[in-house]
């Protein structure tokens, strides 16, 4: 099985495995006040200190969540404003999450991949009393977003903007002061910690109402017993993420190969979306005209390669992408997409099988 | 005999997990790292695969269909599901009105007031002193503007059993929905949602053995019970829960209701034995109560007030058992406990309550060392103690003012 579909989930590195194991074997609760509870305080706040090296956080609150998707909806119904912003081409955590006592303004996007900061800047509202929230890195394309700018647009206009990181930490380097965001989601499996695991980031001095109510776990935002495991885990996959960062370099290199080989072959049947902006270092969005998605999914899979056609979250309903669509992509493209998304561990000779699959179907049906 | 301390006395707060359930998690993620979601590839299937199994394997715990259980982070999720979901749901249909009990744990009541603030109708039932619900105060506050009633299983700091066939009759009848938060109580007693006409359960798995960041709710079908999700996005769990399902935890989850199902007798035995002793132990000291029903109780929560002594000098004093005063979630505020409050117990037998929490991994010898060291803390601090020395003067302790910490 080769697998090639990591911005779906990505596989637990050792290290985070070692270290929830070590939580798994005592009961902790970091709630109580024996010396057990104390142990599993002292394995959370770790895991926060962690967190917010990698992020560039100091300057932030870091609430542990269940998933990025809960961390996102905290901020889109938790904070005190009339209007959220938001562009056609975000995750479904944010592009779903449409609260009934807030007016939603949708910003377009650009056929390169990139949210229209045009666009933004007619639409922001005036009165300072808004939410703008965008990604860092679209999980489709992988194109990297203009968030620095947004950030600052949003802020002369006096609004909030909360920053989707969880496609972009762990693939390429973060910083939070940089982005300059009030509120930001991160989801630890994409960075190769454990699943149900995530987190949100609040810039010290601003409040939020919580999704969760109960009793008072992380500082009363998010009640329910905290998972010391799953947050030992993502601390340690935070912990070793700076490092791995370096071993991009090579999955880029063997990105662009595999893209140069597509493009020999398939000239203009083919497209690569948002190849001409920066993008992620691993993920590839390749299209061949009019060639049913879901039949090139049954063709891999047979193969025994692991890819997506658009996200995980929405796969199996339709085969056309609401990104590419937004992007203003022809349907005999739009339709037509798979996303390989690589990690460091996958080698050359993987790559070199899919393309070898790859080549062998589009001969067959170009 | 050699015990390791702390001794773990602590379970109503988290339990240890069973080897048995960290392997099979272990053995996913290092093997299974599919997401369920991903519908376009064997990895992804094969995820999918085992949070279905997952899910009948908790479903069939409490006599429900797997299509009945939906996946959250944990108890407390499903307790915000459960209540504002329902009432946010039937409250447009002019159904708005929520009963709840004053013991519930502290999830359930800050759901209620959150809605409550929203203009919900909301009402708090008083306990009976033995922790139970009074059924005909019950009758009386259900009305037909009455979309949900949430009543726990078993209580966390006092382990009392409600009467839930009972109460789950009186909601049929009156045409309110039953909410059960049984965090305490899935995989420790045998519940049937049919049989005691539950409607929504509230499933944790971190209190059976399992991992932490896991739960589930349990939705009724038929007749359907509706609710209005607190999260959007990608649309798992079929709208009511967003979110990357996380496998491994899942099938944790899964794991550790098999494995409740099957050994539930012998781990009451086991459990039984080892609380009967605790106990009868305790019990042999003076003014020494225990909280909550002596009859309608989990047995596997012994809540203590040791009359004369302060409550905190004796967690101190017996600081090789890990326990608790109160519950885990409030703990870190010394507020005597507002459930022992709402029981009628005065503020300074509150301010002594200890929970004793047995488990599936507690061994008699643990227990054994457990009794000789409280009997003789208690017997040494209450000869320092001013309020012992009080007593025995005959001062009503009543008459003392508590200054807050």
């Amino acid at each position: 099985m080769i697998f090639l579909d990591n911005n779906s989930t990505t596989k637990i590195a050792p290290e985070a495995l070692e270290a929830m194991l070590k939580a798994y074997k005592l009961p902790l609760n970091n709630s109580s006040n024996h010396q057990l509870g104390r142990q599993a305080k002292k394995l959370v706040e770790e895991a926060r200190e962690e967190l917010k090296k990698l992020l560039n956080a100091e300057n932030y609150e870091v609430i542990f969540t269940g998933s990025s998707t809960e961390a996102t909806n905290t901020v889109m119904f938790g904070v005190d404003v009339k209007k959220i912003i938001f562009s056609a081409i975000e995750h479904s955590s944010v592009y779903e999450c449409r609260p009934q006592n807030k007016e939603i303004i949708e910003i377009n996007a650009l056929e390169n991949g990139l949210i229209d900061l045009a666009d933004l800047e007619e639409k922001l509202p005036t009165d300072g009393n808004f939410l703008t929230s965008a990604m860092l890195v679209n999980n489709e394309t992988g194109a990297i977003q203009p968030v620095e700018e947004i950030s600052k647009l949003t802020h002369q206009k006096g609004g909030l903007f909360h920053c989707d990181l969880v496609q972009a930490v762990g693939k390429i380097p973060v910083d939070l002061e940089k982005i300059n965001a009030d509120f930001a989601s991160i989801a630890a499996h994409k960075l190769n910690g454990p699943q149900g695991v995530g987190a949100l980031l609040i810039r010290k001095g601003l409040d939020i109402k919580p999704l969760i109510y109960g009793g008072k776990q992380e500082k009363s935002k998010r009640a329910g017993t905290t998972n010391i495991a799953g947050i030992a885990g993502f601390g340690a996959a935070c912990k070793i993420a700076s490092a791995k960062i370096f071993t991009y370099e090579n999955v880029k290199k063997l990105r662009d190969e595999l893209e140069e080989k597509i493009k020999n072959i398939a000239g203009a049947d083919t497209k690569i979306f948002a190849d001409n902006v920066a993008r992620l270092p691993n993920t590839s969005y390749i299209a061949i005209r009019n060639c049913d998605a879901q039949t090139q999914l049954i063709n891999f899979d047979l193969n025994k390669i692991c890819v997506s056609a658009g996200p995980a979250c929405s796969s199996g309903s339709s085969t056309e992408s609401r990104i590419l669509k937004a992007m203003g992509i022809a349907k005999e493209f739009s339709t037509s997409a798979i996303r390989v998304s690589l990690a460091p561990e996958n080698t050359r000779d993987e790559v070199e099988k899919f393309f070898e699959v790859w080549s062998k179907f589009y001969e067959k049906n170009k | 005999m050699t015990v390791k301390l702390p001794i773990y006395l602590d379970y109503q707060s988290t339990t240890p997990m069973d080897p048995r359930v960290v392997e099979v998690m272990i053995d996913c993620m290092k093997n299974d790292y599919g997401n369920p979601h991903s519908r376009t590839h064997s990895l992804g299937w094969k995820a999918e695969e085992m949070v279905e199994i997952a899910r009948k394997n908790v479903a069939d715990l409490i006599g429900a269909d797997s299509k009945e259980i939906f996946f959250t982070s944990g108890a407390t999720e499903s307790n915000n599901i459960a209540i504002k979901g329902v009432a946010h749901f039937y409250g447009a249909t002019g159904k708005n009105h929520v009963v709840t009990i004053a013991t519930e744990h502290k999830c359930v009541i800050n759901s209620v007031r959150d809605l409550e603030q929203e203009g919900f109708s909301v009402t708090f039932l008083q306990v009976q002193q033995n922790g139970l619900v009074d059924l005909k105060q019950l009758e009386t506050a259900i009305t037909d503007k009455t979309c949900l009633v949430s009543i726990m299983t078993v209580n966390n700091e006092i382990g009392v059993i409600q009467p839930l066939a009972e109460i789950g009759a009186l909601c049929r009848k009156k045409g309110a929905f039953f909410h059960t938060d049984a965090a305490q109580a899935f995989g420790k007693i045998p519940l049937d949602v049919n049989s005691m006409n539950i409607d929504l359960m509230s499933i944790s798995g971190h209190k059976i053995y399992g991992p932490k960041g896991i739960g589930a709710i349990y939705l009724r079908r038929k007749p359907r019970v509706r609710i209005k999700p607190i999260f959007s996005g990608g649309g798992q769990e079929r709208g009511i829960r967003a979110g990357t399902l996380p496998t491994p935890l899942v099938v944790g989850l899964g794991k550790a209701s098999e494995i409740a199902k099957n050994e539930m007798q012998k781990d009451h035995d086991h459990i039984k034995k080892l609380s009967d002793k605790l106990f009868d132990g305790v019990t042999k000291l003076t003014h020494v109560y225990l909280n909550g029903d002596l009859e309608q109780r989990y047995i596997g929560n012994l809540n203590f007030s040791f009359a004369g002594i302060e409550g905190e000098s004796m967690i101190m004093a017996i600081k090789d058992l890990a326990v608790s005063s109160g519950s885990a979630c409030t703990s870190s505020s010394l507020e005597p406990s507002y459930v022992l409050h709402a029981l009628g117990v005065s503020d300074e037998l509150a301010h002594t309550s200890i929970r004793f929490g047995i488990g599936r991994f507690t061994t008699e010898e643990e227990v054994d060392y457990a009794i000789k060291l409280i009997a003789s803390k208690v017997d040494k601090l209450r000869h320092l103690s001013p309020l012992w020395e009080m007593m025995q003067d005959g001062i009503d302790l009543k008459s003392i003012e508590w200054k807050g910490h």
